[in-house]
């Protein structure tokens, strides 16, 4: 396939395929396709520490692995699925070294807020905070659907399937999620809820 | 439960403020590309390391093969070998075969022989006695029995 050829309409099963054959310039088109959407939500699941080593951990898994990807079809889900198990060996790593919400890493999200502080509005810093103050409160089973379906916007089906869950277990964690975050939100102070 | 235009309120809500992703390193494409170079060059040495160990195996069946074809063209040549010496005649264990004139004279010296052991003169038997008798313990008339005195 020629590589003017490789445009956003080509689908992730053509670029799978090529990556098969060895081509790395395909591998490339799909990263640059997702590596917004792992950062992301290797961010809302994991903070910022260690944020682009662990998508580059995603993208090597992926890259290892795609010679046993099944259904081509089913490549983002399956993205979705090696980001979310990066993530949670991370946060193993992280509960570990009981670093994991350390004074150390609510200091580096006070620089970078502090550092924002002139540029942004600082009701959206504020608001941006208790989001992620709500996220961090979850248990990461309940984190991790309310990143997918809620901020990832993907549907509950298939979110079942990236974490392997039962699609009803999926919607009680949903439910469960929200209502935390929303209980959180509104004892800071946020009415609009 | 919640009212679905709550739920709808809340995930507008969490998608309008959630943290700003940070920006990646700018060299971050290239890493992970090289990342992949990396493990692709390390694959290739892998399986050329196999392919090698693949190749190498045949040879040590060989050997094997050798060992174990040698160890039958031994063990076939002992016996080759013994049956020539058998068919050639040869008999390890045989006793040699005597003309019948020598074997007479053999006859008539062991007969001699024999018959001089079981006929012996007085003087050769009181001689021999004289040399055995100390086993009998038998004291005779012309002995004293020892004193401590």
């Amino acid at each position: 396939m020629p590589a003017n050829v490789l445009t956003d309409d080509c689908s992730d099963s053509d670029l799978v395929a090529q990556c098969l054959k060895g081509d790395r310039t395909c591998f490339r088109y799909l990263y640059q396709r997702y590596q917004h959407k792992v950062r992301s939500t290797l961010y809302q699941l994991c903070g910022p520490s260690l944020l682009d080593d662990l998508a580059q951990e995603v993208f090597l898994r992926v890259w290892k692995g795609l010679p046993k990807l099944k259904h081509q079809e089913n490549f983002s889900t399956w993205l979705y699925r090696i980001t979310w198990n990066v993530a949670s060996d991370q946060r193993q790593a992280f509960a570990k070294q009981h670093s994991f919400d350390s004074q150390l890493k609510n200091q580096e999200v006070m620089d970078g807020i502090i550092i924002k502080d002139n540029t942004s509005d600082l009701m959206q810093l504020h608001y941006e905070d208790l989001v992620q103050r709500g996220l961090d409160q979850l248990s990461f089973e309940h984190r991790s659907v309310l990143v997918l379906h809620d901020l990832e916007d993907i549907p509950q089906k298939e979110v079942a399937q990236i974490l392997g869950l039962p699609a009803g277990t999926v919607k009680s964690r949903v439910f469960y999620a929200r209502n935390a975050v929303r209980q959180f939100l509104q004892k800071e102070g946020v009415s609009e809820l | 439960m919640n009212n679905p235009s709550s739920d709808q309120e809340l995930v507008k809500f969490l998608n309008k403020h959630r943290p700003t992703l940070p920006e990646a390193a700018p060299d971050l494409e290239l890493k992970i590309l090289a990342a992949i170079e990396n493990n692709q060059a390390n694959l290739v040495n892998q399986t050329h390391r196999e392919k090698t160990r693949v190749t190498a195996s045949p040879k040590s069946n060989d050997r094997l093969k050798i060992s174990s074809v040698s160890k039958w063209a031994v063990s076939s040549a002992i016996a080759a070998g013994l049956l020539v010496l058998w068919s050639a005649g040869y008999r390890p264990f045989e006793t040699a075969q005597l003309p019948d004139e020598e074997t007479a004279k053999l006859e008539a010296f062991l007969v001699t022989n024999w018959e001089g052991v079981l006929h012996d003169s007085p003087q050769e038997n009181m001689t021999n006695r004289s040399q055995t008798d100390w086993l009998t313990f038998s004291p005779g008339a012309d002995s004293e029995p020892p004193t401590n005195k």
